[in-house]
């Protein structure tokens, strides 16, 4: 059973007359890695993780079911618990002085008995590499560990599903990477991800498949090789910088093979052709 | 925001800071009542002489708990001048100046003083207040009095995220100024009228911005059920009770000292 | 009272909540710290001024900022949105000693947030110049009403020599905060805040 259900999911902003998702429909299995691309992706993510209908009006058919329960019939807090979302700024998501203050802050409003949150909080803070910090005012971690402490905070309700809304925005390439090495991380523990982001050079490695919406209908959902394959044509899209070379040249010189989305098949794939060439 | 940085370092360092939030809030209002019960020299310097007593044996930095009373120089001034001019009684010196009598009065430079070393006494048990209470451990115990957490933790959020509001203000300051508009105007009435440029966009800014931080709060359970777990502790030992008879007592010995017309 | 098209009534932020207790979910609650947020870091530019009139003993600019701040708190969220925007500036200041007669305005900026509910409740429209102006006078006024005592019992002052500065102080702080207010609610309106 997917952990993940979305069923002829529409919703309809107040105010507008046309609908920003559009009857969109996928399922994600437990211990996956989907990362959106397109407009309403945000959108999307706030369906996903039950914030719209509870918290944003507008008119929502459809249904989504998160690990067997659909976000409409439960309160956001007990959904909380299966779906944890994580936003672009983390300023905007560390809301307590000191980062223990931020990990537990979720665990204490579900009512977790504090013996259980000391063990969530080292086991949160080391799977993120913060451990040790736990007195560190939130102020003062840079941008990167601001992000992990975000996901800790999330991680630490123990949701079965985790939603990052451009989690790398605001961050500096150091930050990035870290906080896609712990996505690399969680990934291998089996941790179901969902991701928005619009770093192909980091997303395409780590995701399993990728979903792209257009005027808010799902328009591809497939591996990242055939995902770019099949938009190559469209320019809102970012495509990993060994893709977008292996695409060039398989139009203008008529490469075969598989499309690299690392830089290491990439390699692997045009290495031997630049030898060839040169020699 | 220094002060709160230091109260973290005092965590294990000071044993003031394992008092419960009450009983420094019970100290607190003890030293209100006196302060507002008398203007009796020798109580207000006794209480002032107790509360530097508390600072010291528990071991509260003298120079950054009572840094911020720097501030209160001016309005101290300020009291005492006003007194010393507009009193009637006790006058040691008067002359004429455009027609006006100016008047110089002892007893109002007295009374002036008195009314210092009560503002002072306040603003001392305040300040030692916010060094020794945890803002976590505040909120608790506002919460052990019924007051809803989604009220008691505001308190944690301003603090949080002032600094963020104030380089918000620096920003949109910088910005302006960029597209010449001169905020810095040394005529200060001036000032406080040019402000409407930074009022709007720190506004716009701070609702927007809340959106987002409520949406997170929400999304992790922000306000789910009343009662909610606290990962800190807030106990009450017998030297919280000992400690709240006393100041208690002590406020009410002054208070009936001060009806009765003893001091 | 129900609005018709083109008519605010209080709370603004949505519009079917009661004024009291307002809008105290999670956006109404944050919004209101943010708005008292904003209001502290406002409060710094006219801090010079406010020393120069004896010490902030008889604060201007201080009260200019605060009743357009609280008034606009209160007619977003209601009455409990406009508390918090009133009381947590106190709380701040009282904790980071800027001022040591921050604890009395726990009470004259409550006050202020009551004056704006009571009269923001009495308008068909809280986004017109005769309810800013209403708010703005009676706030004035209250906070005399408030200030007197204070500075009587507790600073002994000789309040009847003080009538000047008290008017002047209400001179300013009516005209000019209702400037500031009428701009700030037809900014937010424009920009998508007032819900309808």
């Amino acid at each position: 059973m997917p952990i993940l259900s979305v069923r002829d999911l529409t919703f309809t902003y107040p105010g507008l007359t046309e609908p920003t998702l559009a009857g969109v429909s996928f399922d994600v299995e437990r211990g996956e890695c989907l990362a959106i691309f397109g407009a309403a992706k945000s959108t999307l993510c706030l369906c996903l993780a039950g914030a719209i209908p509870h918290l944003i009006s507008g008119r929502m058919e459809g249904e989504v079911i998160v690990d067997g329960v659909s976000t409409r019939a439960v309160r956001l807090p007990e959904l909380a618990t299966k779906v944890g979302m994580v936003l672009q700024d983390p300023e905007n998501t560390l809301f307590n002085l000191t980062l223990e203050g931020d990990v537990v802050f979720g665990m204490e409003n579900l009512g977790t008995p504090r013996d259980e949150m000391t063990a969530r909080l080292e086991e949160a803070l080391a799977l993120v590499g913060l451990s040790g910090l736990h007195g560190r005012m939130s102020q003062e971690l840079s941008g990167g560990q601001k992000q992990r402490a975000s996901v800790a905070a999330v991680l630490a309700m123990r949701p079965s599903i985790l939603i990052l809304d451009e989690p790398t925005r605001e961050l500096d390439p150091l930050g990035t990477e870290e906080v896609f090495d712990l996505l690399a991380s969680l990934k291998e523990r089996g941790t179901t991800i969902v991701i928005v982001e619009n770093d192909p050079d980091h997303v395409a490695p780590l995701a399993d498949r990728m979903l792209l919406l257009r005027e808010g209908r799902l328009a591809v959902m497939v591996p990242p090789r055939e995902f770019y394959a099949a938009v190559r044509d469209d320019p809102k899209i970012r495509f990993p910088q060994v893709t977008d070379l292996y695409l060039a040249l398989q139009q203008r010189a008529g490469l075969e093979g598989q499309i690299p989305i690392t830089l290491e098949e990439g390699i692997a794939i045009l290495g031997p052709l630049y030898q060839s060439a040169r020699h | 925001m220094a002060r709160f940085l230091y109260t973290f370092a005092l965590e294990g360092r000071s044993w003031a800071t394992q008092l419960h939030p009450m009983t420094m809030a019970t100290l607190v209002l003890s030293v209100a009542i006196v302060a507002f019960s008398t203007l009796h020299l020798g109580v207000m310097g006794a209480t002032l002489a107790a509360l530097l007593l508390f600072m010291a044996v528990g071991r509260l930095p003298a120079r950054t708990t009572l840094a911020p009373l720097v501030l209160i120089l001016p309005l101290c001034f300020f009291i005492t001048l006003i007194q010393t001019l507009a009193r009637p009684e006790g006058i040691v010196a008067s002359w004429n100046l455009a027609g006006r009598e100016i008047t110089i009065s002892a007893v109002g430079f007295i009374l002036g003083l008195r009314i210092t070393l009560r503002v002072v006494l306040l603003a001392v048990a305040l300040t030692i207040f916010f060094t020794v209470v945890h803002p976590a451990k505040f909120t608790k115990a506002l919460c052990d009095l019924r007051v809803p957490f989604k009220y008691a933790y505001s308190f944690t959020l301003a603090l949080r995220f002032l600094p963020l509001m104030l380089e918000e203000l620096a920003t949109i300051k910088n910005a302006q100024q960029s597209r010449g508009y001169d905020i810095d105007q040394r005529n200060p009435f001036l000032r406080v009228f040019r402000i409407f440029p930074l009022m709007v966009p720190l506004v716009l800014i701070a609702l927007r911005r809340a959106s987002t931080i409520a949406l997170a709060l929400d999304l992790r359970a922000f306000g789910a059920r009343p009662d909610r777990t606290f990962f800190v502790d807030v106990k009450r030992g017998p030297l919280d009770l000992g400690l709240r008879a006393v100041g208690l007592s002590a406020a009410a010995v002054v208070l009936i000292a001060a009806i009765a017309g003893w001091i | 009272m129900a609005a018709k098209a083109g008519e605010f009534t209080i709370p603004l932020a949505k519009m079917s909540i009661k004024p009291v207790p307002g809008r105290v979910d999670s956006k109404g609650v944050v919004s209101s710290i943010f708005l008292s947020l904003a209001m502290i870091g406002l409060l710094q530019f006219g801090e010079r001024l406010d020393t120069f009139f004896f010490g902030g003993l008889f604060p201007v600019s201080g009260r200019i900022i605060s009743i357009a701040m609280i008034g606009l708190g209160t007619m977003l969220y209601g009455l409990v949105g406009g508390i918090i925007v009133a009381d947590i500036n106190p709380l701040i200041a009282t904790a980071t000693g800027t001022s040591p007669i921050a604890p009395f305005w726990l009470l004259t900026n409550a006050a202020q947030a009551v004056c704006a509910w009571l009269v923001g409740a009495r308008f068909r429209n809280v986004i017109s110049w005769p309810c800013v102006l209403a708010y703005t006078v009676a706030a004035s006024l209250v906070l005399v009403a408030m200030y007197i005592p204070l500075h009587v019992f507790y600073f002994k002052m000789p309040w009847q020599k003080m009538l000047n500065l008290y008017a002047f102080q209400t001179l300013l702080s009516i005209p000019v905060p209702a400037i500031f207010l009428r701009g700030l609610l037809s900014v937010i309106r424009n920009a998508g805040f007032v819900e309808e």
